[in-house]
Parts: structure tokens; C-alpha cells; sequence
């Protein structure tokens, strides 16, 4: 009986001085991975504010967290804004900046890929009765295969799911193998106002991820209509 | 005096990974690419180096009976150090690793190393040991992660080195790494095989 206390009061030695350790390095270490988080996600929302010349749309850009919560639109105490029944989400907060009447709306979403969610912030203009997407960062595609879905988070096939009129967005974003239908390079505005997206001449072999993405696209339509912006 | 022996026979002579077939989980799943496999490898040579000084400072004070859970409160410990370390520092990394990193707990060449070296050997001893284990860990996961991207993808730590026409994506998928991992593993059972032929004649 002695015996089996002295060896659990060892045990409890040895695992209170390393719980004491990692709280301590977590404590030191916690200001650094909050702006480690912050500034990836930062770094998205600026990719997004650039149309495809690499130009900023607007001259205000949020440089710290303090701007950016100042430019919150829509947010909740649950994680998630709004899903649908394939278990695409809109993530909380969504932002809202306005400038010169011009009206950008900036959400993170996701759509399930190969291997779990693929996450992207995507940016919607909107300019009296017009809307367009302007741009898409896929931010985590870390299940996707690597060669072939992962390769969503190449520019040129990032570049396809950018610029896509209120015509497309008003039908249901497809990636042309689901539409059934292939258009040259030449005729990518063709596409994208049908809200087809171009994708089997440069992402051959990858479908589910783009899927994925296209369905994290359209809940993003979903809750800008819902919101009465479309 | 410490035996630089310790620190060269996980080079080669007891790769972890080739020879001693240790860690097979992280080495087949996080190898698609060098970076990754790199990233892998050092972190898994960091958490190796500073539980084998812990276990081996520590070996006297352990009661034989309940030296497993200690060792393993040990590596955790450490293992949630370097995990918070990266998520912090160098945070791309950290998120393409994902769960592997914590998976590092139950990585058995670690325990390895902490019942059969550490919890016998001196401080010196243990810290050469680590190295070298965690060095031919590392140098393991580069090589079969360098092949895997320059075959799968044709390019090495992102760099293009090989025309789109060769590649061949299945040795980025899971079948590639086993094809792989075989390939290599012949590769260097012959060379331990030609040597003991050798030192027999």
C-alpha cells in the first residue's frame, strides 16, 4: 500500500511540473500565435481588397485588428454565420467596407474537398445595382491531395474563380465538367457569366476540390441574397 | 566520455527509418513533399534531442514501474512545446502538418530511444544518440520526400526541376509512398547485407 502511494505521488510530481512547463511556455508563447492567426488572416483579406492588376480597390486597407473590428458586418457567437445541406458554411464575422459608394463585401467560407473543408475569403463588389465576385484566397486545403486538388491555391487556378459577373453568380456556380461543357481560353468571360468555371484545361484529374469550392462560392451568394444585398 | 559511435549509427547502420522500419505513420503520410518532410523531421529531432536529456537526467529518479507513463508525460510535454512553438513562429508549417505534429507523442522511435538509450546512458551519451537517430530520421524523410516530389510533382522544395510531361502523380499519392518507402528500404538492406557478407569472408 505504501508503495503504491509513493509511486503515484511520483507520477503526480512528474506530471505537475510538466503541466507547469507548458503553461508556461503557452503563456509566452500565446501573444505570438494570436498575431501568427491574425496575420495570415489579414494577409487574405488584403489579397482579396486587390483586383486582377494587383491594384487595391479601395485607398482605406485595415492594417490592424483594431480596423479590421471596426468593419464587421455580420457576426455571431457560434463560429458559423450560415450552412446548407451539403455542410458548406459562411464563417463569423463577415466584413463590409464602404467606400465611394462602392459597397466590398469580405466572408470566409469553406466547401467540404477531398479530405475536409477547403476554406477560402472571398470578396464581393457591389456598386449601385450591380455585383460581381472579385476575388477568391483559399486559405486551408490542407487534406486536399497534394498534385492535384491541392493545387486550388495556384494563381492561375485561382484566377478562374475571380471576376464573375452577376449573370454567373445569379445561376448556380458550376465547374464546367459538372456543366457539361468546355470553353477556350479565349472565352473565360463567356464562361464566368454563365457561371461556369473553367477548370479541366489547367487542374486536370481534380474534381472534388474544385467542387468543393465552388459550393463554399455559392453559399456565399446564398447569404448575400438572404442579407438582401443581391 | 561520450562515444561519437552513439551519434553515427543512426546515420545509416540503425536508420530508424530504413533499418530499424520505426515511425512508419508520419514517414509515409507527411513525405509528399521535401519541405514537408523536412519540417517533419526536424521537429521530430527536437522533441528527440530534449526528451532523451530529460529521460536521461531523470532515469535515477523513475521507479521501474512506472518509467513508461513518465516517459510519455515527457515526450507529450515536449511535444506540446514545439507544437505551440511552430503554430507561433512558423505558422505555413505548422498548418500543413497538422495533426502529425501532435501525433509526435506516440511516434515510437522516440519512446524507442528514451527505454532502450536514454533511461540507461548519461546525459552526453543520450544527447548524441538523439542526434543521431533524429538526424537519420530527418535525413530519411528528406530523401523519400525529395523522390516522391521530383517523381509526383517535378520539382524539389517548390523549384521546377522536371518537364510536366514525366510526372507522375502517383507517387504522391499513398501507393507512390509504399512504392517508395519498398524501393528504398531494398536499397539499403543491401547495402547492410553486402557489408555483413564482407565482414564474414
Amino acid at each position: 500500500m505504501k508503495n503504491y502511494i509513493k509511486i503515484g505521488l511520483i507520477l503526480m510530481t512528474f506530471t505537475l511540473i510538466s503541466a507547469f512547463v507548458v503553461a508556461f511556455i503557452y503563456t509566452a508563447v500565446k501573444p505570438y500565435i494570436d498575431n501568427a492567426e491574425f496575420n495570415s488572416k489579414l494577409k487574405a483579406i488584403k489579397t482579396v481588397l486587390k483586383d486582377n492588376n494587383d491594384n487595391y480597390l479601395i485607398k482605406n486597407i485595415p492594417e490592424n485588428s483594431q480596423q479590421l473590428s471596426a468593419l464587421v458586418w455580420k457576426s455571431s457567437e457560434n463560429d458559423v454565420l450560415y450552412t446548407d445541406s451539403t455542410n458548406a458554411k459562411v464563417y463569423s464575422p463577415v466584413y463590409k467596407i464602404e467606400e465611394n459608394g462602392k459597397n466590398i463585401y469580405i466572408m470566409t467560407v469553406s466547401g467540404i474537398g477531398f479530405g475536409g473543408d477547403v476554406k477560402s475569403v472571398v470578396s464581393f463588389v457591389s456598386q449601385e445595382n450591380d455585383i460581381y465576385l472579385n476575388k477568391i484566397e483559399v486559405i486551408d486545403y490542407s487534406q486536399e491531395t497534394p498534385g492535384l486538388g491541392a493545387r486550388i491555391v495556384e494563381s492561375a487556378v485561382k484566377a478562374r474563380f475571380s471576376d464573375i459577373p452577376k449573370s454567373g453568380l445569379e445561376k448556380t456556380i458550376k465547374v464546367n465538367k459538372d456543366a457539361g461543357v468546355t470553353y477556350s481560353k479565349d472565352n473565360l468571360d463567356q464562361a464566368k457569366a454563365n457561371g461556369v468555371i473553367q477548370l479541366t484545361d489547367i487542374m486536370t484529374g481534380a474534381t472534388i476540390t474544385p467542387r468543393g469550392t465552388v459550393k463554399s462560392l455559392n453559399i456565399a451568394v446564398e447569404f448575400l441574397k438572404k442579407e438582401g444585398v443581391m | 566520455m561520450a562515444d561519437i559511435k552513439n551519434l553515427t549509427k543512426g546515420f545509416i547502420k540503425q536508420n530508424p527509418t530504413f533499418v530499424q522500419v520505426l515511425g512508419m505513420c508520419p514517414t509515409l503520410a507527411v513525405t509528399t513533399s521535401a519541405e514537408n518532410a523536412l519540417g517533419m523531421g526536424l521537429a521530430v529531432l527536437a522533441v528527440l534531442v530534449m526528451s532523451n536529456i530529460a529521460i536521461s537526467l531523470i532515469r535515477k529518479l523513475v521507479p521501474d514501474n512506472i518509467r513508461i507513463p513518465v516517459y510519455i508525460v515527457v515526450i507529450a510535454s515536449f511535444v506540446t512545446v514545439i507544437d505551440l512553438l511552430m503554430h507561433g513562429f512558423t505558422y505555413d508549417l505548422w498548418k500543413t502538418l497538422g495533426l502529425f505534429i501532435p501525433l509526435i507523442v506516440v511516434n515510437c522511435i522516440i519512446l524507442g530511444r528514451a527505454e532502450a538509450f536514454a533511461s540507461k546512458n548519461g546525459v552526453l551519451d543520450s544527447i548524441f544518440d538523439a542526434l543521431g537517430m533524429g538526424l537519420g530520421f530527418t535525413g530519411s524523410l528528406l530523401l523519400l520526400g525529395s523522390i516522391r516530389e521530383i517523381l509526383g510533382n517535378g520539382t524539389i522544395f517548390g523549384l521546377k526541376v522536371m518537364s510536366e510531361t514525366f510526372k507522375m502523380y502517383l507517387f504522391i499519392l499513398p501507393p507512390g509512398a509504399f512504392i517508395a518507402l519498398g524501393l528504398l528500404l531494398a536499397f539499403f538492406n543491401s547495402l547492410t547485407l553486402k557489408k555483413q557478407k564482407k565482414g564474414g569472408k
